[in-house]
């Protein structure tokens, strides 16, 4: 009875030491299995709790429907003359890149998503998104939503893919204040005690001013986000204790604790600017 | 027919727990459904099904995360066998085994995987977070395993197998 348990014991720890060993590449096919046969649930789930919140919501709503329905018809024709002027703007960007000889734009490839689950470890800030390797997603991808950037996509699986956030002290971005044009890095502060989302932008050069409210967009520098996707706002700057540099704390724009749908941004350099609207890859 | 009742219950309670919010107060600590199932099987089922369970469910746990595989399944294994090792000294089917077991039992699987974690250099969380941590993990050890247990108390009945300790 000893020699059995003995064996039994042996059996555990040597089994347990092999997959506590496994190379990455064997792990993560064993992750990606178990994560492919479980998305089909966890994105049933997610998509009654989302029809159920859906549905609550217009109850409550019906009331202000008329109120609502005028608001949005007012910035529907506040963003059709902006979409007017963006677009001669568009133009003329065009005709003046063309005279100085700059190459032409790439326009960016947007996979739409839903996000199907959200890490609840609390040691990493992630999502977990419905489409995968079968349908363009990569590993390192920017992923973004309507507000902003979101953060990257971490790793694959051929349904699923999961995204590191940008609120993850790990999540790096090469970020450009877009008033003053200083450049930094812009990375997750972790969760915060009253469940709001900061991040910090350092190496900020201390002679560039920079004020609360400022835009801070990607720069393209680091290659893997894109150039110019808005990461957020300056809600306060602080000098660095060595005085070199100084950092701000960034408010994201993105909502990262209620997104539903989020795009992964497919195959173009890093540097080649962001054209394709959101609009047109929710038709898709 | 228990083992798919097993990975029908580690399915459920994988999503689940993906789902629950996580709170501040508590660091952050999933509400852990998993740990209650291998508790609750470390408590009435055989030694087999106690190992099936803690692999499978820290299998799935990891797999769902992005903790380096092994890690989950190794406390939870090591947890479920001391516990069905002495399980005959305590009163299994009374609910301050299951708060007392469960908070204990949580609390050491996440000292473990902070520490594994911390170990490899993934992780540094300052003290007072990793504090909070544990002591959310132990609270809501203490306050999910019952209901867990009476889940697949009542899920067993159901499936017409529901006796008590088995060897």
């Amino acid at each position: 009875m000893r020699e059995r348990r003995l064996t039994i014991w042996v059996a555990l720890v040597f089994l347990l030491l092999v997959l506590l060993n496994l190379p990455a590449a064997k792990s993560l096919g064993i992750k990606n299995a178990v994560r492919t046969a479980i998305a089909p649930l966890q994105e049933s789930v997610a998509n009654g709790s989302s029809r159920l919140r859906e549905g609550w919501a217009t109850v409550r709503g019906l009331g202000g429907m008329a109120v609502e329905n005028q608001r949005m018809s007012t910035e529907l024709a506040r963003l059709q003359s902006e979409v007017r002027d963006l677009k001669s703007l568009e133009r003329e960007n065009e005709r003046l890149r063309g005279v100085l000889g700059f190459s032409s734009r790439a326009s960016r490839d947007l996979i739409p998503a839903e996000v199907i689950a959200r890490s609840r470890d609390g040691w990493w800030q992630t999502l977990r998104l419905n489409k995968g390797s079968d349908d363009g997603v990569e590993a390192d991808q920017a992923v973004i939503s309507v507000e902003g950037l979101v953060g990257r996509v971490a790793s694959v699986s051929q349904k699923t893919a999961d995204v590191l956030l940008l609120s993850d002290p790990t999540c790096n971005v090469a970020a450009q204040m877009l008033r003053s044009g200083a450049y930094g890095i812009v990375s997750g502060r972790g969760p915060q005690w009253d469940g709001s989302v900061i991040c910090r932008m350092e190496f900020i050069n201390k002679n560039i001013p920079v004020r609360p409210g400022d835009e801070v967009i990607t720069s393209g520098l680091g290659g893997i986000f894109p150039r110019g996707l808005l990461i957020g706002y300056v809600d306060r700057i602080t000098t660095d204790r060595s005085g070199l540099y100084q950092y701000a704390d960034i408010i994201s724009k993105a909502d990262l604790g209620t997104l539903q749908y989020v795009f992964a941004v497919r195959g173009v350099s890093a540097n080649a600017p962001y054209v394709q609207t959101l609009g047109e890859a929710a038709k898709e | 027919m228990k083992q798919i009742a097993l990975i029908f219950a580690l399915f459920i309670a994988a999503v689940v727990q993906a789902m629950l919010p996580t709170t501040a107060w508590s660091g952050w600590a999933p509400a852990p459904l998993m740990c209650g199932l291998v508790l609750y099987y470390a408590l009435t089922r055989p030694r087999y099904l106690v190992l099936e369970a803690a692999l499978l469910a820290g299998l799935i746990e990891d797999s769902l995360g992005q903790m380096p595989l092994g890690t989950s399944s190794f406390g939870y294994a090591v947890a479920g066998l001391i516990i069905e090792n002495y399980r005959e000294d305590v009163v299994v089917n009374q609910w301050t085994t299951h708060v007392v077991f469960g908070a204990l039992v949580n609390v050491a699987v996440t000292l473990f995987a902070m520490l594994m974690l911390i170990k490899d250099g993934l992780i540094q969380p300052p003290f007072v977070y990793a504090a909070l941590r544990l002591v959310g993990a132990f609270a809501l050890g203490g306050i999910v395993s019952p209901i867990v247990f009476t889940l697949m108390e009542r899920l067993e009945n159901a499936l017409g197998h529901s006796e008590a300790v088995e060897d």
